[in-house]
């Protein structure tokens, strides 16, 4: 009996256990402000943050149906702050809900903030155990509340847009996007320069688009350039595989659009006796025809090894151009310091501390081969089969 | 029902060393934060060096089969030195039951639930850490050491193939590059923390059936599947993390936070930290069972089961006293702890392994044998059904309380509410 | 020493033990009283006995007492005594009445004279096979109780029993919980000696042991234990047979009763006797080396020792062909999963780890849940209940009105309740999922409701650490169950003897009986055997090698 009394009495204890432990994470789904996209600016005061969340809004389904009132998919909540966490808190006093970071899908910096360091806000959002590392890292050309608060049409949500822009992208080439881990990685490694993508918001027919306008090019957290989509496009075809991407020929017979179906990059590095580096790439790339215009009375084959050539001095120029803003930016975007201190880690410690300086000596040797070979469903351009006749 | 009243088959208890070594895969951070890209290969020197040491820890059980280390401790050392040595063992058995059981807390506190408090997560545990302990016994505890092997492996080799993708092999480079100090440091944690803590088992191995070829393929074996496990674990880590590997207090969990399947199937972690919980409840339930046992035997209770709650409230205690904060354990983890360990891990059983080669006690199973063939034959061959092929058959226990826990098993099988098997069935016949 | 050993066993033992057994000794002698008082014998005088069974049965219309006259001048009274209803009236007049009435007969003269020719009776006159001299009057209205016809003579201290059992019973028709789509469709019928024929018809082997015994005070039910002698573990036997004799009960009426009486663990959600309704189903059983419980007016037989894997094995899993087969099992694990933890899980991840939802998902859940009065919690508690009523509902009632129930329950309310905002469309969701593939394990379905609710409540407490943590006690429970001394997690829990728990290997791979039952006469069939369409020599062999062992599969 006694016994009967005490397992009665501990399978109470227990049970008023779990009853007392339902307080301390439970936080209802109707009761979270979903946040999908943070944008970071500087504010008017000097050494203030202008901080705005994109707050997905929920409306019930079962209604929504009935209500022809189509209200925003998303709201804009802004605060200020001197710290990234400050102007979180100072958001929740003013905020009937609980402020949810763990979906956020982007933080995207404005250019001002970018070009004064990024490091401190990394750091707050690092430290947050809500963050997670795949966030993508994002610059604004302007300001980041224009790129949140754009009205995008199919994902109604700019930020999930902006997600599945940039996933498009690392369908092409992943080395220009930067989720959070490669970009702490990157500032780690201290020698290679963190890239991210630049957005920008443009207007077109009274449509709201974001687009993609080019990289931006860090020196540790410090945004020291903006590289244009020509020289984005030479940097990730020296950083490895990409599949994808358009390369316009312009030639006084006639135009060509050539179309990226494969290209691979060897990267080698090379270390002269008295301390010169050697940077060997090796580009092979795969094209094949897009469009043709022109060329009229020309044989296709003619034409193709015409253009294979035109192709190949357009990439080399392409590659050439990117590497030289990343020496005259001092920021190796490359890798090299960090594939020398991999390879040659005693050189490397000789190297280190004067990495911004060496890095603008290196020498680039470029070798690229294009192989045109498909030419798409047609053989011959509409133009040529007139020529011909 | 007594757990110990069926021997527990040699397979069995090789997945469960393996099993608690695999639970260790989550504490890598110790020794990576020290040797970032090269932890890999302090996993492989690290099993170099374990090698002897199962070595030891197989003859010394095979020395004295029918003893558990405390048995073997006070052979050895008499009673009194031996009782001294049993004593610190069984504080190093809680210690280790409360540091774990606070790694878990934390793990747990950190991934998933960040606001509750740490109390409640180690007090919920350690219950039905303690209800396991009370409802099973050796035979319970060994027997989801393959299933959770397994699981492991496969969650292991799972990710591995979801984060390909994400991995860059050349985030190993360069190799060596760091003072061979780091390695000699590092190593020493990983076979203090994960491997050698396997010296726990020694408490149970004379309920173990070795099979032909003696305990030392159970032991290695047992490590080399936990190690092979940490190795692909780590080998994982690096090639995903690079070196921001050391910026993490939890890296695998990092990794795994990594991993995506498809866009939407992509925050998938709370499975790992599930296994992960598994596989640390495998080995919290473990420890606290040793625990328990060695403190039985230590104190002379009759009945583990009394020391259950008195222990877990203990360990839940001091596992709260022992460090201030996670910071602190990490730092002890890399500085006092390899140098404490050893001593319990390495060097006393390997003292305790020269002292009774010295002795000549190594060889005192034959006479013992014969002792009991007298008293009681059948018994013996009833415990060991293999007693007459492998060359480490067991014979009678020498503690009074082991004889009492066989003998009450002995009954329990007469009576047939205990696991009916034929050999009980044949002991049955002979002494009736 | 030995002795002394035993001595601290019992010591050692439990005082439940203990004063079993000694209930055990004072029972014995306590029959042997009785004889003497209240179990008279036979007597010479028909009346006398006639009087007595009256009293003994009381007035009751069905407890016929055929009175006549034997012999060709009709002398000598006679009397056949028989519960109208429980015999064959064909019986009766043919085998019984006309042969002894167109025979010659005289009263007996002595004690011994009635002795001889109620001999001659059983020996020469009666046509039947089945007969048994009487001695007892208690015997006699037990006899006529279960079904034979008992003749008494005038000065013949004995009497005799003649089976006649003919009632009405039900014939062997398709089981309604077992129903298969391949396999045979036969199942038991609450009759018993139906039942143990279709266990006869199932294995032929000789070593085929059913032992019965009466259970049962007031309802005397015949229960019979099977097993197959030399593979049935004979501890698992003999603990069966222990467990049943101690039994002191007054009725019997199905097989569950006897269940609740012998099971493991009365307290657990799992249940550790099994049951089937199907002979194909207990024949395989017995022949891994069970013991079956065949009880008189049940259709259900049980199964002991019941193993955790056992319920996920169907009779068709055998029947169909192994890959088909092991993806229904693993489907079924898979459910089982689903039904467990399914609104746990729900429950948790909404209110505890919304970041684990993928993104675009949550913005569907959350305005789904936006608007719902209830937490997660609640509305779930909400849906199972009403659920778990439907589902009662549907079941108790005559099936047409069932089936209406069912719809007008689950399409109109549910789908009221979403479009009414009171319950979230995900939840509905989940909770049909869950009880949807509750019902692909019947023989779990109980613990798994009861499972359902624990880890809900471990879910609102404690989000997904409580889930694990309720993971791990399920594990706990289950390493910790044993049935009849068998493990009752064996076949997922240990490193060996797979072959038929997560997955079913071709019939011709499983060369062994599970070793987690048999312990004796392993070999099912001698060599690994794969199935060989050229005619050869040693195939036939094989053939019938398996045969020869008695493979009902």
């Amino acid at each position: 009996m006694k016994r009967k009394l005490k397992t009665v009495f501990a399978m109470l204890l227990c049970s008023t256990l779990l009853c007392m432990t339902g307080c301390w994470d439970n936080k209802e789904l109707d009761s979270l402000s979903i946040v999908t996209g943070i944008g970071i600016d500087t504010g008017k005061e000097p050494g203030n943050l202008d901080l705005s969340f994109q707050i997905a809004s929920v409306q019930n389904g079962s209604k929504k149906e009935g209500g022809g009132g189509e209200a925003a998919p998303y709201l804009i909540r802004e605060s200020k702050g001197r710290f990234v966490l400050g102007g979180i808190d100072a958001l929740r006093y003013g905020n009937s809900r609980q402020l949810f970071l763990q979906h956020n899908q982007v933080i995207i910096f404005g250019s001002d903030v970018a070009k004064s360091g990024v490091k401190p806000y990394l750091d707050s959002f690092m430290r947050n155990t809500e963050t997670r590392m795949e966030v993508w890292v994002l610059v604004a050309k302007n300001d980041a509340r224009s790129i949140l608060s754009t009205k995008t049409e199919q994902d109604k949500i700019s930020s999930v847009a902006l997600t599945r822009m940039i996933m498009n992208e690392r369908a092409i080439s992943p080395y220009s996007s930067t989720n959070m881990l490669q970009f702490t990685s990157h500032l780690v490694d201290r020698s290679t320069a963190p890239v991210t993508l630049v957005v920008e918001r443009r207007e077109e027919d009274g449509l709201q688009i974001l687009n993609f306008s080019g990289m931006a090019v860090f020196k540790d957290d410090v945004m020291v350039g903006m590289m244009d989509m020509y020289q984005m496009q030479g940097y990730i075809l020296s950083m490895g595989e990409v599949n994808g991407g358009s390369l316009e020929i312009v030639t006084d017979l006639g135009n060509a659009d050539l179309k990226i179906t494969k290209s691979s990059c060897k990267q080698e590095i090379v270390l002269g006796d008295q301390g010169n580096i050697t940077f060997k790439l090796k580009v092979n790339t795969v094209l094949a025809v897009g469009a043709l215009q022109n060329f009229r009375g020309m044989d296709i084959n003619k034409v193709i090894s015409l253009v294979n050539g035109k192709a190949k001095e357009a990439l080399e120029t392409k590659i050439k151009a990117c590497f030289a803003e990343s020496q005259r930016l001092q920021s190796d975007i490359y890798g090299i310091g960090a594939h020398i201190h991999k390879h040659h880690p005693k050189e490397w410690k000789t190297m280190e501390s004067a990495w911004a300086s060496i890095y603008p000596k290196i020498r680039l040797e470029l070798e690229v081969e294009t192989n045109l070979g498909s030419s798409g469903k047609i053989s011959e351009s509409l133009n040529m089969r007139e020529g011909h006749e | 029902m007594k757990p110990e009243s069926k021997k527990v088959h040699g397979l069995d208890f090789m997945f469960a060393v393996a099993c608690y070594i695999q639970s260790s895969s989550l504490l890598s951070s110790f020794f990576v934060s020290i040797t970032r890209q090269d932890s890999w290969i302090i996993v492989l020197f690290a099993l170099i060096i374990c090698c002897p040491l199962a070595w030891i820890y197989a003859r010394l059980v095979e020395s004295f089969p029918t003893k558990n280390l405390f048995g073997i401790l006070q052979t050895v050392y008499g009673k009194y030195l031996g009782g001294f040595f049993c004593g610190l063992y069984v504080l190093f058995f809680f210690i280790l039951t409360s540091l774990n059981l606070i790694d878990l807390s934390e793990f747990v506190k950190s991934t998933i639930m960040p606001q509750t408090p740490l109390v409640v997560l180690s007090f919920t545990f350690l219950l039905t850490s303690a209800w396991a302990v009370f409802v099973g016994g050796l035979r319970q505890m060994v027997k989801y050491g393959f299933l959770m092997t397994m699981i492991c492996l496969l969650i292991v080799i799972a990710t591995i193939l979801l984060s390909l993708n994400l991995m860059d092999f050349e985030n190993f480079l360069p190799v060596m590059d760091l003072k061979p100090k780091k390695y000699i440091q590092a190593t020493n944690i990983v076979v203090t923390i994960p491997f050698a803590e396997i010296i726990i088992f020694l408490m149970t191995t004379n309920h173990v059936q070795s099979g032909k070829r003696g305990f030392f393929p159970i032991i290695l074996g047992g490590i080399a599947i936990g190690c092979i496990t940490i190795l692909l674990v780590i080998m994982r880590d690096i090639t995903v993390l690079g070196n921001a590997i050391s910026l993490f207090s939890l890296p695998s969990f990092e990794t795994l936070r990594m991993v995506s399947v498809t866009q939407t199937l992509s925050r998938m972690e709370i499975v790992f930290a599930f296994i992960l919980i598994a596989l640390l409840f495998f080995k919290v339930t473990w420890l606290y069972y040793v625990t328990v046992i060695s403190a039985k035997q230590f104190l002379r209770f009759q009945d583990h089961r009394r020391l259950i709650l008195l222990i877990g409230a203990s360990a839940i205690t001091s596992s709260f006293i022992l460090y201030p904060n996670f910071l602190v354990h990490n730092e002890s983890g890399q500085k006092i702890i390899p140098l404490v360990w050893p001593i319990f891990e390495i060097i006393l059983p390997l003292v305790t392994l020269i002292i009774a080669k010295f002795r000549g006690m190594t060889r005192k199973r034959q006479t013992g044998s014969e002792n009991q063939n007298s008293s009681s034959a059948s018994k013996s061959a009833a415990a060991s059904p293999s007693g007459s092929q492998s060359p480490s058959g067991t014979g009678k226990p020498s503690l009074p309380t082991d004889s009492k826990e066989q003998s009450g098993s002995k009954f329990q099988s007469n009576a047939g509410t205990s696991s009916g098997t034929g050999q009980h069935g044949d002991l049955r016949s002979q002494s009736v | 020493m030995i002795w002394d050993l035993l001595g601290r066993k019992i010591g050692f033992y439990s005082h439940r033990q203990s004063s079993g057994t000694q209930q055990k000794n004072e029972k014995k002698p306590e029959p042997e009283k009785k004889k003497d008082s209240r179990d008279p014998e036979i007597m010479d005088r028909l009346e006398e006995n006639l009087t007595y069974i009256e009293n003994l049965l009381g007035k009751s219309g069905d407890i016929k007492m055929h009175r006549f006259r034997l012999g060709k001048n009709r002398e000598c009274p006679a009397a056949l005594l028989f519960v109208d209803g429980l015999i064959n009236q064909k019986v009766i007049s043919d085998e019984i009445l006309y042969p002894i009435l167109s025979m010659d007969y005289t009263v007996p003269s002595s004690r011994q004279d009635g002795r001889q020719r109620i001999d001659q009776l059983q020996e020469k006159v009666l046509c039947s096979g089945d007969t048994q001299i009487l001695t007892k009057l208690s015997q006699v209205a037990a006899g006529i109780l279960s079904g034979d016809a008992v003749l008494l003579v005038e000065g013949c201290a004995v009497g005799l029993s003649v089976s006649a059992k003919g009632w009405e019973k039900r014939g062997v028709t398709e089981p309604e919980t077992e129903s298969v789509v391949r396999g045979p469709r036969e199942g038991f019928t609450e009759n018993f000696r139906t039942n143990t024929s279709l266990l006869r018809r199932k294995i032929k082997s000789p070593s085929l042991r059913m032992e019965q015994m009466t259970i049962g005070r007031k309802t005397l039910t015949n229960v019979c234990i099977s097993y197959l002698e030399g593979v049935a573990n004979p501890q698992v036997v003999q603990e069966v047979r222990e467990r049943l004799s101690r039994l002191d009960i007054d009725s019997v009426l199905d097989a569950g009763y006897l269940e609740e009486y012998i099971e493991d663990a009365p307290f657990s959600i799992f249940a550790t006797v099994g049951y089937t309704e199907k002979p194909d189903v207990a024949a395989a059983k017995i022949l891994e080396g069970r013991v079956a419980i065949i009880t008189d007016g049940s259709p259900f037989v049980l199964t002991a020792p019941l193993l955790f894997i056992e319920t996920f094995q169907t009779a068709e899993d055998y029947y169909i062909r192994p890959l088909f087969a092991s993806l229904m099992r693993i489907l079924r694990y898979i459910a089982y999963f689903i039904s467990v933890f399914l609104p746990g899980i729900y429950i948790a991840l909404t209110t505890y780890h919304q970041e684990l939802i993928p993104t675009t998902l949550l913005l569907t859940i959350a305005s789904a849940r936006e608007g719902t009065p209830f937490p997660a919690f609640f509305e779930a508690l909400i849906m199972i209940f009403s659920f778990e009523i439907l589902r009662e509902a549907g079941l108790r009632l005559p099936r047409p009105v069932g089936q209406a129930v069912s719809i007008v329950g689950a399409l109109i309310m549910g789908d009221a309740a979403v479009s009414a905002g009171l319950v979230g469309a995900p939840m509905v969701i989940t909770i049909a999922l869950t009880t949807v593939s509750g019902f692909i394990i019947p023989e779990q379905n109980d613990s798994m409701s009861l499972l359902r609710l624990i880890t809900m409540v471990f879910a609102a407490a404690l989000g997904g650490y409580g889930i694990c943590l309720c993971f791990l006690g399920l594990l706990v429970h289950l390493g910790s169950l044993s049935s009849f001394g068998v493990t009752y997690f064996n076949g997922l829990s240990i490193s060996r003897d797979l072959e038929d728990s997560i997955v079913r290997m071709p019939l011709w791979f499983m060369t062994k009986r599970p070793a987690r039952i048999a312990k004796r006469d392993m070999t099912r069939r001698k060599y690994f055997v794969p199935p060989d369409p050229r005619p050869t020599a040693s195939a036939t062999g094989g053939i019938s090698d398996s045969g020869a062992k008695g493979d009902g599969s």
